[in-house]
């Protein structure tokens, strides 16, 4: 495959990856506002992820963490994007986002633990355990 | 929080998770507190099994197959077709009984849990005559 494709393709990978995030975390904003409305919500065929207020919080959450976190750390905030919201494995992270296997496997360790300690107030509320 | 500080923080991090603990401990203990207490923080959450390790998209296919039931009861609408009922399921997916309200024509709907396959598509061909 030559560069040209390799560039097109991870673009690509990017963009869906940014499409995937804004789709769930629109899903999550819209069922959250019909919950405290109190209109029930009505199920269509493309609301396929349908989720549990839990997980509807989670997502919310990371979206708005993933964003305070791209502001210091844009790179590794991309790598989680890729990873979490577009589903790319490592070996297609390092790909797209050319870096070396060590940088992306360590840019996940850190973001990873850095979200999850922003995130825990939400994720472990109220049942007290995390999902 | 300034990128700098979060860049120390990070190197402090990798750097305690490449070593032994005690070599880590011992590292920890040169540091000042208020970092090291940011260090012992994130690497606290390296245990456990977390959200964020399955990835959001993997969750799409599973969600739709539990909505299914919900989406298609008898009467629900998908474009002009009019759900009757659910006539069986498989290892690839649902069928249900609708009608073709334009036509009148029964017809059957086929919600496989798996992307199109080129099986799928070729089943449909054979099937539309």
């Amino acid at each position: 495959m030559t560069d040209i494709d390799w560039q097109g393709r991870a673009q690509f990978y990017a963009i869906a990856a940014r499409m995937m995030r804004r789709i769930l975390v629109d899903a999550a904003r819209k069922r959250g506002s019909r919950r405290r409305g109190g209109i029930p919500p009505k199920v269509n065929l493309d609301e396929s992820a349908l989720l549990s207020p839990t997980a509807d919080r989670s997502i919310l959450a990371l979206d708005e963490a993933l964003t305070a976190f791209s502001q210091v750390a844009p790179r590794q905030a991309k790598v989680v994007e890729l990873r979490y919201f577009g589903g790319l494995t490592e070996e297609e992270i390092v790909a797209a986002l050319n870096i070396s296997p060590r940088t992306a496997r360590r840019d996940w360790d850190f973001a990873r633990a850095w979200l999850l300690r922003e995130l825990s107030p939400t994720i472990r509320e109220p049942s007290g355990r995390g999902r | 929080m300034t990128p700098e500080r979060l860049r120390r923080i990070e190197e402090l991090f990798h750097a305690v998770c490449e070593r032994t603990p005690e070599e880590g401990a011992a590292l920890l203990d040169q540091i000042d507190p208020e970092i090291r207490r940011e260090i012992e923080s994130l690497l606290a959450e390296r245990s456990g099994g977390a959200f964020l390790d399955r990835a959001a998209i993997e969750n799409a296919p599973e969600l739709l197959r539990s909505s299914t039931v919900t989406v298609l009861a008898p009467g629900a609408r998908l474009g002009p077709y009019q759900v009757v009922g659910k006539l069986g399921e498989g290892g690839m997916g649902e069928v249900f009984r609708a009608v073709d309200t334009r036509l009148g024509r029964a017809v059957a709907i086929k919600i496989t849990h798996e992307q199109f396959s080129a099986r799928f598509e070729s089943e449909a061909r054979a099937f539309r005559r």
